[in-house]
This record gives C-alpha cells, structure tokens and sequence, in this order.
C-alpha cells in the first residue's frame, strides 16, 4: 500500500511532471500546472527567512510552506531535472514552444535562456557515447539538438518528424548509451552520433520511451498499446482502451529487477513484468495519472516511486512493500477455474457442433485487382460466412475490418488498402455456419501481405511520356536474377510466380510494369543480368521503399546509386530558395519587434509620468498611442508567426527531401548524402544540393 | 463497513440460472448445513461440508437444463426443481419422488411449494396444482418473473406474483388480484425468514432498476442482527442490516466477484445468494452461486483460521485437473469426430438490454459461460455506440457500407478472462432495425453465438402503469391516429410490438378493448394505444410518434394484405404541447453550454488561479462546480443536436400530417434555424404557424 499520500490541490499538466534535488541533498517535486506555471513541491525545506524581497519581478520563484510557483507565462512543453556539471545541484530545465529555459531553483535565478526555433517537445538529461559529459538533449519539430551545460549547442541532427519522446540506454549491448527517439509520426530511431543503427515503424504516434536493462525499452504509442522491445525484436505488447501518459522502469516488488510501470489518462497504474507483461500489482487514483517519478520523498536513503494525479493527488509507494499477498483461498480458487476452464474446452470439443463443421475448410487466396489488395475466402459446401472481421493495425482507422453480408453467403471478398508500403501482418476470423444457424464456428488465420501488395502488374504500357523516363534510381546490385526475382515473389501479389530459368544463362533480365493502385501511377522495374537495377518512377518513395526492401532482402549492407528526379530537385531548390527569403524577413520583423518594443516601453514610462502629475488629458493620448502601437505590435507578430510557420514547413520540406534522397542508397552511401545535403542547406548552395541528390 | 467476510470457494458446476441454489435447515443448532445446486446441464447437485471438507452427497445424471429449484416438504428438507415444463421432486438423499408433467406450454420460469400446493410459471402464466392436480389458474398477460405462496389461516392460500409491467399481483383464490405499482420491474421475491422461520407476511421484493438488477435475495443473521443479502447482475454481493422501524438500512459489506489475474472490473453476473452455515460449525456466511457455475462463500470465519482447511481439497482438485488435461491431449490426439448426441450446449448467451431513463440510451449486457475472445455488433439501422467506463476491451469501429445494411459494425475485442461486457447504445426513433451480435469464445475450437436483439421504432418509449406518476400533469392536447379494418385483436397487437417496446405478452382486454400507454423517456409526451377487433385508436402529443406509428401499422397490414382505413386528425395545439415539453431541456442544455465556454475561456485567459480575488462570485461558482458541470456536460455531449433533431422531425412530420407535404429534413433545419437560435418558443411556434398562412395546401384533415 502506499507509503505516503498528499494531495497539492492543482491541476497538473499531464506528462508534465518531474523530480530533483536543487539543493543537492532534497527530493523535490517539480510539475506544470494551468497557464504556464510550475510547481515545485520541497517537504523538507528549511524555511528561509532571509530572502524577504517582495520584488516581484519576471521569473522568480515565490515560496509559499513547501510549495513554490513559477511562473513561465507560456504553455510548456517539457521539463526535466538533472546535472549539466560537477555541482552536485539538479537544474530544472523547462521547455516551451520556442525556448528553453535552464533554471537554478536553489539559487533562483536563470542558469541560461536558449531559443529552440523548433521548440522543446521533450528534454532529456544524459551521458551519451560519443560526448564527454552530461548533455541536455532537446527534441523538437522534426530536429534534435544537444546543450553543453552553458546552454552551447553541440550537436545537432533532423528526425523526419515531430519528436515526443526520447531515451537514454544502450541499445546494442556495447555498455555505451545510444539516443533513441520517437515522433508522432509513429517512428522509432536509435542513433548513435550521425548514424541511424536503427528504426520501426510503430502503428500510431509514440507516447513514451523508456530505457530498460538488458538492452530493452519500453514504448506505447497513442493508441493504447503499449509493448517491449529487446535489441530490435518486440517482447510482447498489450492494448488497451486508454492512453499511456507515463512509463517507467522501477523495482517496486524488490526482487532486484525492475518492472515496467505505466501510468494511464483514466487513473491506472501497473507494474508489468518486463519480460513478458503480466501485470504483479496496479492501483486505480480518481483522476488521469500526469506523472510518475522516482525520489527519495521520506528521506529514508532508497528512492519511493510517486505517483501524481492530474488532480494533484500525489501517493508514494516504496520498493518491496507494496506486493499483494495472495488471499487465503486464492490457490483454490485459481484451480477451481482452471478445472472450469478445461472442462469447458472438452465439452466443446466433444460438443453440439453440428457433424458437418468437422473436417470443413476455408478456402482462402490472395489477389491484387479493381484497386485493392483482396483476400477471398470460400466456404465448403453446404455451410455459408457470415461475416469476417480482420485484425489489423495500421492499416483502418480502428483496429478491425469487418464483412458482413447481407446474408450468410458462399463466397467473400475482404478488400484492403494498406496505405503504406509495409508488409501487413492480418489476423482473420471467419464465422461460418449453415444458413439460420445461430452457433457458428469461427476459423482463424494469420496471413501477411505483402509489402508492395497494392502494386498490380501490368502489360507495358504504349505510351511513355518523355517526362517519364526522366525519373530514375540506377544501382549495382550485383546479385542473380533468380534472387531478385525470389524478392518480387515475396514483395508483389502476382498472379502466378515470376521464374527465371537457369540454364538461359544469357538472358536479358527483368522488366516489370507496376500500376499503384493508390493513385494509378505506373512504376518500372528493370533488372539485368549482372544485377544493375533501374527503377523508372515518378515516386521517390517508391523508389526508396523499393530500395530499402530489396537491399534488406539481399543482405546488403552499401548501395550507392545514381538518382534523376527532376521535380524532386526543383522542389527541394525552391524550398531553400524560400527558407533563405524567410530567414531575411524574420531578421527584418525582428528588428522591427524591437523597435516597437522600444517605444513601448517609453511610452510606459510616459504614461506613468502623466499618472504621477495627475494630467488626465497627457494620460489619455498616451493610452491611445499604447494602443496603437500595441495593434501594431500584435500585426506584426502574426506576421512573424505566419512567415515562421512557413518557414518551419519550408525546413521540414527540405529535412524530408533529404531523407526521401539518402532512402535510395544504403549504408555509408546514404549517410554522406545525408551529410552532403545538409551541409549545401547550410550554406544555402543550391548547386551543391543538388549534386548530392544525384549522386550521393 | 463493519463486516469483515471472507471467500471460500467451494466448486464449480455447469451454467446456472437465478434461483437454483439452496440450503437445507440445519439438525442442529450452528451445525454444518447442506446444500442443492441445480444447472443448465440438468444435473442436481447436494453438497455438504464434513470436517472441514465439501463433500457430494448426491448427484443425478445430466438432462434438459434446469430453471429452478425450490425446497418443500415440512422441515424443507424436499428438494423440487423445473426442467422444462416438468417438475421433479427429489429427498435430501437422492431418491426421486415426484415427476410431474404440468402440461405447461411453456417451460417453468418460476416455481413455488408450500405444503401440498405448487406453484408454476410459465411466461405470462401462473397455474397452481395442489396434490398435483389443478387448483386455479391465472393468465397475467405480463411476464412473471417470480412466484411466492403464503398461507392464510383459512384453506385459502395467497400467490404472490412479480410481474413485468412494474407491478406485484397478490392471487387469492379466484378473486381479481390485487395489484401492487412499483417503480420498476420486479424480479425476485423473497420471504423474510428469520433463521429457518418464515414470514407468513414479510416478502422482499428485488427490481430490475435497483441501480444493477438484483439478482438474488435473502436476509439472515451473519453477525449482531438480521442482514438482507442481496446479488446483482454486474457480480456485487450486498449485505445490508435489517432496517428497523423508520431506519435506513445501511451497508455493512460489499464485494465484486473478481475474475483471476490480469483482467479489470471483470466479473459475471450473480444467480443465486443465500445465507447459511456451510463450511465451519458455528459461523455463518453467504453462499453465492455465479453464472458461470462458481460456487463460494463468503464467510464469517477469520481469514487465519481458513487457510489449512483446504490442503485436502487441493491436492484432490489437483489431480482432477491432471485427469483433465490427459483427457483433452487424448481427444487432441484422437480427434475423433464422432458426435455425442447428448452432448450439452455450449456457449451459453445470457443477455440483456434495457433503456436507461436518465440518459435515454439503452444498456446492453452480455454475459458468456466461457471467456468472451471478441464481441462483434453489427445494426442495420443507425445507432450511436457510447463508451462505458467499466468496460475494458478494446472498441474498433470498422468502416461499413449503409448500402449493404451496415450502419455500425464495431468489435470489442475482450481482455483475457472477461465473461461480461456491457455496452451502450443510442438508438433514434422511428428508425427501427436489428442489432445482429456475435459472441466469440475463447475456448478452442473457437465457436460464436449468434443473438438479434430488434430495435423497435419508438425505442425510447416507456410504458406507463395506472397509478405511476401521481402528480398527475395535464394531458393533451392529442393527435388521433384511427384504423378501421379486418384485423383481429391478437394481429394488430403483434403489429404493435414491432413498433414499441415492452409491449405486454398477450393483449390486457378490458371490456374487449385492449389499452397500452406509453410515454417518451426523452421528451415526456404521451402515446395512448386502444385497440379492438376491427379498430383502432392511438392519441398521441406528438405528432411525430403518431406518424411513426402510422407508417409501421399500415406497413404491417400491408405485408399481411390487410386493407385498413387509415385517419389522422392533427391537433394544431399538440404542436405548442410538444414544444413546451422540449424548452425547459433545451434551455438547460444551452445553460450548461454556456458554463462550460466561460469555465474554457477562463481556463485559456488563465484566470481560474485565485477566483476569490480576481472572479466575480458567478464564475467563482461555476469555478467551484466545474467538475461536476463539466462531467455533465460529457455524459450527453450531443443532446442539444438530438433536441433539435426532435424540432426538427416535428416540423417535418407536421408539414406531412397536416398539409400532406413531404420537405426534407434540410430544409426544415433552415427554416427552423433562426427561430431555434433566438430560444423563444414563441418564435419557433410561429415557424409552424407561419408556413400555414403563407403556403395554403389542401388538407384533408379536420380540425
């Protein structure tokens, strides 16, 4: 049971919560509340009553007994305690949509000020491989960047995507921590410096990543899921109706290895076991859980897991106190159900399911027409479907397909539309029975589509444009046909298998015409005999994916290839064109806001002057022009709101086009095109960029 | 709460139904008392507990499932138990005395034996037999739910029935019963014993609107004092203290049954709760029966003393469990695939779905006697599916063609051993249809149960009793729906229940004429149905639910090829009628509305810190209740819609009643819209009004 219970009586933004020790000795409880400010909770404060400034001043904590506030005056976005250096006090960091703000609490006084112009979606405070000391890493809109403890930016690299969530572990067993990141583009990335050593695609946008011993991490995304991985293979996953705010990995049962503990929006809090999910303890708080950390809150020298509620709920539970014994009766019981559980599964096998379901089944295949992927199913004579429901992620809006005819029918067709190029993994049930029936047997399947299953094979088309032929991906594979065309087998629903003869040794190699059935664009496939493959399509991600897929297939580690996408070019070229527009005005509106900023401030100072000598009249036109300027400052700063919009999505263009480039190569060849391109961003060299598209 | 009990379980038998478990009067005093349980398998079991160990004294061989079982005989120690339309008699020992056919059309919902005299229910029908030939009979029309006898000093006996239209009947002889309103449907009587005494004059009545439908009832000592135990549909187990003279009970302990392990707020339904002494002399407890077939008490005996009493138990459990999996990896193995023809049913549905006055939309439960793997609704009429808090699973709307007769497909996929869910649904009047529901099971080979439960089309129509609501509102003015024609009594009354809810098992004829009146849970107007053979006569306040009525009765016939004369005379008062009705709602609702964007404003103005100092005492208020606003507004989020909807639908119906002209409901919400933004019913009356001076259409009505 817990070991402590308060309650602080504030709303407390949800994820918003953390703990530190800012006087380098006791536990504090850190939280954002409504409006921008933030709470620190510090029960074993010695009151001070020295510091008794009144001076109100922006920025400065105000102790009121335990609780203090400070007020930030925008939403925030993160927070995260830790040790930049040697000193031995935690520094709160605070980020919000366009700062991070590095503040000293013991000291009450900022420690540094950083614009993010992607903004602070998450921080995180580390020891990372590849960096001497202890970094701040912040991740923003579609870029993560690395603070020494000055504030000074280190490092700095672009993740296709939103960033939510960040972790700190390693990943591959090297006793070196790697960086792992996730988005809300549903995207998991391990990095460790520049290189990519890893990344999935999970089946909504990510919530929570947290580090684990042994190689592993915990992760849930938004749609209720909530899983393990170890090294790249998933343990195990558990879904549920709510969403995951917090994880975190603590030995609460004080068997020496941690569990899994999750909090959720509805109130919930369990610990898992990490191997293999099973829930050994949960607790249900009224409100949604905003946070959960680990602090040493009684000063007993052994860290207390604390659970906060959105309500302001706060309850401590201490490592190996909190198990529950098993109640008396409870062996009993378990076996009394176990009996139940087999007895039911013999009378159903033994049972009233009509003679004829015996020995029946279900025809099944897989076909790809009529713009979508299908899977057919038949029923054996005499008994009818009723419906199909397939299980899915990713794939529809919920979880599930289902069919469900009219009547009982013969024959069904389930169509697809994956609206991705991954393979699909589909859990279907079919219910079948007589006509009239109402007990029916339900059969189960597992099938997987595959990744490129909403290409359909076509006849060479008459008319080529010349645009057409423009686009192209050219690489050495250097592999047997037989291999590649092994690959489109797996990879493409095609009527029959593609085959190619052994003993034509001379043959002249591949040439498939693809139809995507998304936006009936036409794709070709050319291979030949030495395994030179041409990709002629107006799709780089196509492009990519096919890359991507084929070289995994084939084991390959470096591909280089020679790329022609006129368009993709021409955009990437206008957005830096526009990124380099942008950045001069924003300077311009800048000096303007200053300027304005300027005035403002004089005419305050007026108008206070006219208060003092009581001139009404004085007062009165200062007020009007305050208001003028004030329109004018609120004008131009929706002006520099809408330009930096646009930049950011100008940048984020660009960061994509990078990415959709270094797709098309593997391994090395793709990290210098990364870094080519980036560096030709940088110094805004169109032609630069341009070459390392082409050419890597 | 002031009781601390503990669970003991005791055994696990097939599916049971309320009401089939009993314990027998103890020899002695405090001693040890046994106890009969009777399942869907047919099977009877008596189990009793010698030194500390469940012992079967008795078990009969399987057959038709079993409904009931009630005790008889002097000392109550005759067990009797209806199997159908049969009732067989057993001694304490296993001998069988008794089988007796009732010659019952239906099989027997509810049983009673007092003496010589049993008392049998079927459906709407309650016979008594004394020494097994027929005593009186009494045909109630309504679904009997539970029968109790109590004898009178006279040879006369009392019958006391629970009926389904809200009502306890009391039989004396022949006589007409007298009748008892309740609130809400009745479905468990139970007589106040104290001890082994019973209560020639106390019953205790459980209702279906008890918050969760009582299940099972009893009252007995456990500790200081006379209890009420009471078992529920959602697995809780109630204890509370016998009120005294003008005191409230209060509660003195409750539990939810649990399921093992991972599962959450998973549990099954109670049929049965009866207090005795079971497992230890000297300490009393609950004996509670699940669903399921889950046998366990809740006892009196403290926790430390429980635990060694059941090593032998184990180890035999043990083994059986051993035997079990030999059997089943043999069957794998063997897989034959001859059929026992008297094999049991499996997949046993017990299901439920009843309308929630408060909210207007209608709780559906399901409960399955194996763990449920997926739950799949499929309604070929537009309904909203609505969240509920206590249910776990997983919820995937799937995308469905209304073309097809899809317009909702959803799965609830369950979390591992869930046997019950309970969802909810809204339905929209006068779009009647069938919600299609398939139960998977967990258990292997995978199988699913197929219901169909119909939606009829003014599904949000309750049925009114006499002497409910005694503050006695004005009515009308009504709209009067007439259909002469060549219908019999029994047809027009079957017309009847496609097109509203809980529409009586047979017709309640008075002086030939067959009388229903309903109200509208959501708006509050009223529906009088009168109807005989060859006519009828339907008043109604709103003129939308005439219409409804109207176009499902002569769709009926139709089908029938049943010509009726069919006559609407519109009241142009009912108009204003209906309107006053919906005003006070909607301008709740827009009350709320408005608390609910000052309470965002304030939030986003970040002025919600310091109300005291910085808030004028309004929105210091609303600041106080904004918890409690705010939950409210989520429980109904789209009632303002669904009270335009009704406007809506009033004028569109109006416009067909009274000047015969069909306008689509679009352009009714633009005619409509100014008036309803202005909130003043006056103006949205003159909307209706207006349309009638402007556009001069022939009617064929009469005013």
């Amino acid at each position: 049971m817990a070991a402590f219970s308060l309650n602080i009586q504030k709303h407390i933004e949800s994820g918003l919560v953390t703990s530190g020790k800012f006087d380098g000795s006791h536990a504090c409880l850190v939280a954002a509340t409504y409006g921008g400010n933030i709470l620190v909770h510090s029960p074993h404060r010695q009151p001070q009553i020295t510091s008794h400034d009144h001076e109100q001043s922006d920025r400065k904590l105000s102790w009121s007994g335990e609780l203090a506030e400070l007020h930030i005056g925008t939403e925030i976005t993160a927070l995260c305690t830790g040790r930049l250096n040697d000193d031995e006090r935690d520094i709160l960091l605070i980020g919000t949509a366009s700062h991070v703000l590095a503040y000293n609490i013991e000291d009450n006084s900022d420690s540094f000020y950083k614009e993010m112009s992607d903004g602070a979606r998450y921080i995180m405070i580390g020891k990372l491989s590849w960096l001497p000391n202890q970094v701040a890493i912040i991740g923003g809109n579609s870029s993560v960047t690395i603070l020494d403890s000055q504030g000074a930016e280190i490092f700095w690299t672009v993740v296709g995507g939103t960033v939510t969530s960040l972790a700190i572990f390693d990943f591959d067993g090297d006793d070196e921590n790697e960086l792992i990141t996730g988005t809300k583009e549903s995207e998991i990335k391990v990095y460790k410096k520049d290189n990519l050593l890893w990344e999935t695609k999970e089946t909504a946008s990510i919530n929570t990543l947290t580090g684990l011993p042994n190689r592993r991490f915990v992760y849930s995304v938004g749609n209720g899921t909530l899983g393990v991985y170890e090294m790249a293979q998933r343990l195990w996953r558990v879904k549920s109706k709510h969403r995951v705010v917090v994880t975190r990995s603590f030995d609460l049962n004080g068997d020496g290895t941690p569990e899994v503990i999750t909090g959720w929006n509805n109130g919930k809090v369990d610990a898992r076991s990490f191997n293999n999910g099973e829930v050994i303890f949960k607790i249900q708080l009224s409100a949604g859980i905003a946070g959960i950390v680990e602090a040493d809150y009684r000063r007993i020298g052994k860290s207390d897991l604390i659970v906060v509620s959105s309500a302001g709920e706060v309850r401590g539970y201490s490592s190996s106190s909190t198990m529950d014994t098993p109640e008396p009766g409870e062996i009993m019981r378990d076996l009394l159900a176990k009996k139940q559980v087999l007895q039911m599964e013999l009378r159903q096998r033994g049972a009233s399911v009509p003679n004829m379901y015996h020995g029946t089944k279900l025809a099944v295949s897989l076909m790809t027409s009529n713009g979508a992927a299908r899977v057919a199913l038949a029923s054996g004579p005499g008994l009818f479907i009723h419906c199909a429901i397939v299980f899915t992620e990713g794939v529809f809006e919920g979880e599930t397909l289902v069919v469900h005819p009219n009547r009982p029918r013969g024959e069904l067709e389930i169509e697809l539309r994956p609206p991705k190029n991954a393979p699909v993994d589909m859990y279907v049930k079919v219910c079948v029975g007589p006509a009239g029936a109402d007990l029916l047997q339900v059969f189960e399947m597992t099938r997987q589509l595959p990744r490129f299953c909403m290409y359909q094979i076509i006849e060479r088309p008459e008319q080529i444009t010349e645009d057409f032929t423009k686009n192209s991906v050219t690489a050495e594979f250097t592999e047997r046909l037989q291999r590649i065309a092994l690959w489109l087998n797996q990879n493409l629903v095609l009527p029959e298998e593609f085959e190619i003869k052994e003993n034509k040794p001379n043959n002249e190699g591949i040439e498939i015409w693809l139809r995507g059935m998304r936006d009936n664009k036409i794709h070709c496939f050319m291979a030949n005999s030495t395994g030179k493959i041409t990709i002629q399509t107006e799709d780089i991600i196509f492009a990519g994916d096919i890359v991507q897929s084929l070289s995994l297939y084939l084991g390959l580690r470096e591909l280089s290839s020679e790329v022609s996408f006129p368009a993709e070019e021409k955009k990437m070229l206008d957005a830096l064109e526009r990124v380099k527009e942008l950045k001069e005005i924003d300077i311009r509106l800048q000096a303007e806001a200053a300027n304005d900023t300027a005035l403002l401030k004089n005419l305050i100072i007026r108008l206070e002057d006219a208060r003092i000598l009581e001139n009404i009249d004085d007062m009165r036109k200062r007020l009007v022009q305050l208001k003028n300027v004030n329109a004018d400052l609120i004008r131009e700063h929706e002006i520099r709101m809408k330009s930096y919009k646009e930049l950011t999505a100008n940048l984020k263009q660009l960061n994509l086009g990078v990415q959709h480039a270094a797709r098309l190569r593997v391994g090395k060849s793709a990290s210098n095109t990364v870094a080519q391109c980036r560096a030709a961003i940088q110094d805004e060299n169109s032609k630069a960029l341009v070459l390392a598209i082409r050419h890597g | 709460m002031s009781l601390p009990l503990s669970r003991i379980d005791y055994a696990a038998v097939g599916v049971t139904s309320r009401g089939t478990t009993r314990v027998f009067s103890a020899k002695e005093h405090k001693q040890t008392q046994k106890f009969a349980v009777a399942d869907h398998d047919g099977i009877l079991h008596v189990y009793g507990v010698k030194k500390g160990e469940l012992q079967v004294s008795f078990k009969s061989l399987p057959g038709p499932r079993i409904n009931k079982l009630v005790l008889g005989g002097t000392g109550h120690d005759k067990i009797y138990i209806a199997q159908g339309n049969t009732v067989k008699g057993y001694t304490k020992k296993g001998k069988l005395f008794l089988e007796f056919d009732t010659n019952l059309i239906d099989p027997i919902s509810a049983l009673y034996v007092l003496g010589p005299d049993l008392a049998a229910c079927a459906r709407d029908l309650y016979h008594r037999y004394h020494d097994c030939k027929d005593a009186d009979s009494y045909l109630a029309g309504e679904t009997l739910y539970d029968v109790v006898l109590l004898p009178t000093d006279g040879s006369f006996i009392f019958a006391i029935l629970a009926c389904g239209d809200c009502a306890i009947r009391v039989l004396h002889g022949t006589k007409t019963p007298a009748v008892l309103r309740l609130p809400s449907v009745p479905t468990v009587l139970s007589l106040y014993r104290e001890g082994d005494v019973e209560s020639k004059e106390r019953v205790l009545v459980g209702t279906i609107d008890g918050k969760v439908e009582i299940t099972s009832l009893d009252t007995y000592e456990l500790q200081d004092g006379l209890d009420i135990l009471i078992g529920r549909q959602d697995g809780t187990v109630e204890i509370y203290t016998f009120p005294e003279e003008d005191m409230l009970p209060s509660l003195r302990y409750r539990y939810v049954v649990p399921k093992k392990l991972f599962s959450q707020n998973a549990s099954e339904s109670i049929s049965s709760v009866v207090g005795g002494i079971i497992g230890a002399a000297g300490y009393p407890e609950v004996l509670v029966t699940t669903y399921s077939g889950r046998i366990f008490g809740l006892t009196t005996k403290p926790p430390g003393l429980l635990e060694a009493d059941q090593n032998d138990g184990l180890i035999k459990l043990k083994v059986e469990i051993e035997q079990l999996q030999e059997k089943l990896k043999e069957e794998k193995e063997t897989a034959s695939f001859s059929v026992d023809p008297l094999a049991p049913l499996i997949l046993s549905v017990n299901h439920r779905m009843t309308l929630n006055r408060e909210d207007v939309s209608y709780s559906l439960f399901i409960e399955l006697d194996t763990p449920i793997d997926n739950i799949l609704i499929q309604s070929d009429t537009p309904i909203v599916l609505l969240d509920v808090e206590s249910n776990s699973a997983v919820v995937s709307l799937s995308t469905c063609n209304p073309r097809e007769g899809n317009f909702v497909l959803a799965t609830y996929r369950c979390q591992i051993n869930t046997n019950h869910l309970e969802m909810r649904l809204r339905t929209i009047e006068g779009q009647p249809g069938t919600l299609q529901i398939y139960v998977t099971s967990q258990v292997q080979p995978k199988c699913c149960r197929k219901l169909s439960i119909p939606i009829p089309a003014l599904s949000l129509h309750v049925r009114q009793h006499e002497v409910e609501n005694p503050e006695t509102r004005t009515e009308g003015p009504f709209n009067a729906l007439r259909l002469i024609g060549s219908f019999t009594i029994a047809e027009i009354h079957a017309w009847l229940s496609f097109a509203l809810p809980d529409v009586p098992e047979r017709p309640l004829l008075e002086e030939g004429e067959a009388i229903l009146s309903y109200v509208s849970s959501f708006i509050g107007s009223v529906l009088k149905c009168r109807y005989k053979k060859g006519s009828a006569v339907f008043l109604g306040e709103n003129i939308s639910t005439v219409i409804i009525l109207r176009d499902i009765l002569t769709r009926e016939a139709t089908k029938r090829k049943i010509k009726l004369d069919v006559f609407c005379d519109v009241s142009d008062g009912s108009i204003s009628r209906v309107l006053e009705l919906v005003f006070p709602q909607l301008n709740a609702v827009d009350d709320l509305i408005t608390k609910v964007k000052i309470l965002n404003a304030l939030e986003e103005w970040e002025l919600k810190e310091n109300p005291k100092e910085n808030l004028c005492t309004e929105y210091q208020e609303l600041l106080q209740k904004e918890s409690e606003i705010k939950s409210q507004m989520e429980k109904d989020s789209e009632l303002l819609e669904r009270l335009h909807a009704v406007i809506t639908d009033l004028y569109v119906d109006w416009e067909r009643a009274k000047r015969s002209r069909r306008i689509s409901s679009k352009d009714a919400v633009e005619k409509l819209g100014a008036a309803l933004k202005s909130r003043e019913l006056a103006q949205v009356l003159q909307v209706f009004v207006d349309a009638n001076n402007t556009v001069p259409a022939p009617s064929s009505c009469k005013d």
